[in-house]
């Protein structure tokens, strides 16, 4: 078997910890940022977020990658799973998480292009070119492809701007859904404190070597 | 629309486009402070845990004294000598008693004073358990301290025994690092009767510094005074001049070099100076020491090669095209069993050329992500682990990937060659 995970499980906790405090301290200091089905109350963070949301987006993908990787395809001895699975499974809730916040919660065309554009991206470089190269430093390649999606989302943002400039009608920057509501009835403000604290734990736990798994079984 | 009306759209409109500025703006200064700093309060809260655990860390990681338990290596033929080391932070002379039974009774001493001791045994029997106990004879008053014990090697080529085989015990910034968990497991298949272990390398964090080998040594006493631990130099080890490494693990000569050999039972050990896999850890002398080792020791069933840094690893630092040039050749030249590395943090069992080759940098720095990327790979996992291995020279050499807890994630058989 010739898959590839960028990741593997040992700096999903770490990584996820830090990223999930993040967006816990957003959510300490820009609690209303907007409403479920509204537009953003302030412009400056409409006009941010995207750079947060393309980070959260690149990771929610590795970590999906890695659940993918670890449990369904097997990348691990078996006999691991006290020490793997609390990882791989706090990717995949991380994973869901990130890329619905990201790109599917209230996306527009250009930002689900971007994301489909980067999706594909990722899977053809990293389980098509990677094991050719035989080079596992080539993943830092992966970055590059994100940053030039990200260079083609701007250029976007700014043919949209012309475009809403040009003709009034212009309904490109429409959200296609919006299931907001739904989502944070999900990933609530207690959820994403529960997350952020199962994170930490594992990340501390796995420093000294244990899991949340090994420490209670 | 009446003035009225207006207004109060225009109101409506200037809170939708600045609803967070305007907001901040109709609220008191003294709520806006008090906001602020309940957020700042819940913010650095946030990262509370972590401090608290780095403290907790930091302080267990501090060793006050150079004390340490003694630890072993074989300094010549395993069957009939061996080294026991010890350290104190005050000089002493060095005083060893040892014998066939815990009443010991037979003493051997070094007279200089030191704080690095040094007691070299020889003429012991083979394939015999030794106890002993370490001190000084300063004061003329008799030794109290704990009595340990260890087993020679067999003399002959037929006995089955157990080693076991760890890596990269280094600890890491912050107080990460698993290897007091690791050791847990070496304990335990110390007692289970295992008789020496190989370590890959990175014994230490940083070579040069007191505080990462006491550190090291702290935790390394739940098995080193019952094993004889047979190092490879890694990186991390590999300081000018390799003070503290030559210091601790009793190189006769001082100038010695840091490669050797030698027989146990049916297994050759081949150990090798490669710590960073460059063009200069490629010596003339040891390269041609280990052609001329393996060639004299062809008729072994079982040629154990030990390095850190791995020829071939779908880790951090992948393939070693150096490494993979000057070793390959020679490993299968001599059809060399199987080949121990460390220096990337996970596990991995590749097969190169029909000889295995195990990277084992799992026993205590930071763990690492991997990546199953090379068709040489056959199991890979990034966890806390050691190495065990169960020789019956008639049957065969089995190895066993083992985690602290003593669950076995991956094995492999090695007929006898």
């Amino acid at each position: 078997m010739e898959t590839f995970f960028f990741f593997g499980t040992p700096w999903v906790a770490p990584i996820g910890f830090i990223i999930q405090t993040l967006i816990m301290i957003a959510i300490i200091w820009f609690p209303k940022t907007r409403k479920p089905d509204k537009e953003y109350y302030s412009k400056y963070i409409k006009a941010i977020r995207g750079f947060p949301m393309a980070l959260i987006l690149f990771f929610g993908v590795m970590y999906i990658d890695v659940f993918v990787s670890v449990v369904m395809l097997g990348g691990y001895s078996p006999g691991t799973w006290k020490s793997t699975y609390p990882c791989a499974f706090l990717a995949l809730a991380l994973g869901i998480e990130w890329i619905s916040m990201a790109a599917l919660v209230s996306p527009n065309v250009k930002t689900l292009l971007s994301t489909i554009a980067y999706v594909v991206a990722y899977i053809m470089y990293t389980k098509i070119y990677m094991p050719s190269t035989r080079d596992a430093w080539s993943i830092l390649g992966i970055i590059v492809v994100m940053i030039v999606i990200c260079v083609v989302h701007v250029l976007m943002v700014v043919v949209e701007g012309i475009a809403k400039r040009v003709s009034k009608r212009f309904q490109g920057d429409k959200p296609l859904w919006n299931i907001r509501a739904r989502f944070k009835r999900v990933f609530n403000v207690p959820v994403n404190v529960i997350v952020w604290a199962l994170v930490l734990t594992e990340a501390l736990l796995s420093f000294a070597g244990y899991s949340i798994i090994t420490v209670f079984l | 629309m009446d003035p009225e009306s207006k207004n109060k759209t225009q109101s409506m409109d200037t809170s939708t486009r600045w609803g967070l500025i305007a907001t901040l703006r109709k609220k008191k200064p003294v709520t806006i402070a008090k906001s602020i700093i309940l957020n700042m309060v819940l913010s650095f809260s946030l990262f509370l845990p972590v401090f608290i655990f780095v403290k907790a860390r930091s302080e267990e990681r501090v060793v006050l004294s150079n004390d340490k338990c003694p630890w072993l290596k074989f300094y010549d033929n395993p069957s009939t000598t061996m080294v026991i080391s010890w350290e104190t932070d005050a000089s002493t002379n060095s005083y060893v008693e040892y014998g066939m039974t815990p009443s010991l009774g037979t003493p051997a001493a070094n007279a200089s004073s030191v704080g690095v001791h040094h007691v070299y045994l020889s003429g012991l029997q083979p394939n015999t358990t030794y106890y002993y106990r370490v001190g000084n004879n300063d004061s003329g008053a008799p030794m109290t301290g704990n009595t340990f014990s260890f087993t020679t090697a067999p003399a002959t080529a037929d006995v089955p025994f157990v080693f076991l085989a760890v890596s990269d015990t280094q600890e890491a910034a912050l107080g990460i690092n698993h290897h007091p968990l690791v050791a847990q497991g070496l304990a335990r298949d110390a007692a289970a009767g295992a008789r020496f272990i190989l370590h890959g390398g990175d014994v230490a964090e940083d070579g040069a510094d007191q505080d990462s080998w006491n550190y090291y040594f702290k935790h390394a006493a739940m098995y080193s005074p019952w094993l004889p631990l047979m190092t490879a130099i890694g990186n991390h080890d590999d300081k000018p001049g390799q003070p503290l490494y030559r210091k601790y693990f009793a190189f006769r000569n001082g100038g010695e070099n840091l490669f050797y050999s030698f027989n146990y039972s049916a297994v050759h050990v081949l150990v090798l100076d490669i710590p960073r896999g460059s063009v200069g850890d490629f010596t003339t002398s040891m390269m041609d020491f280990a052609k001329a080792d393996l060639n004299a020791s062809v008729a072994m069933p079982f040629k154990v090669v030990i390095f850190h840094c791995p020829a071939i690893s779908s880790g951090f630092f992948g393939i070693n095209q150096v490494v993979l040039d000057n070793m390959r050749p020679v490993l299968d030249q001599y059809n060399v069993t199987l080949v121990i590395t460390g220096h990337d943090h996970h596990y991995e069992r590749l097969v190169l050329d029909g000889t295995t080759h195990l990277v084992i940098g799992g026993g205590g720095g930071t763990l690492d992500p991997c990546h199953e990327v090379l068709a040489e790979t056959r199991a890979v996992a990034s966890l806390p682990h050691y190495a065990r291995f169960r020789v019956d020279p008639a049957a065969g050499m089995t190895f066993e990937a083992v985690t602290p807890d003593g669950a076995v994630f991956d094995t492999a058989y090695f007929p006898a060659t």
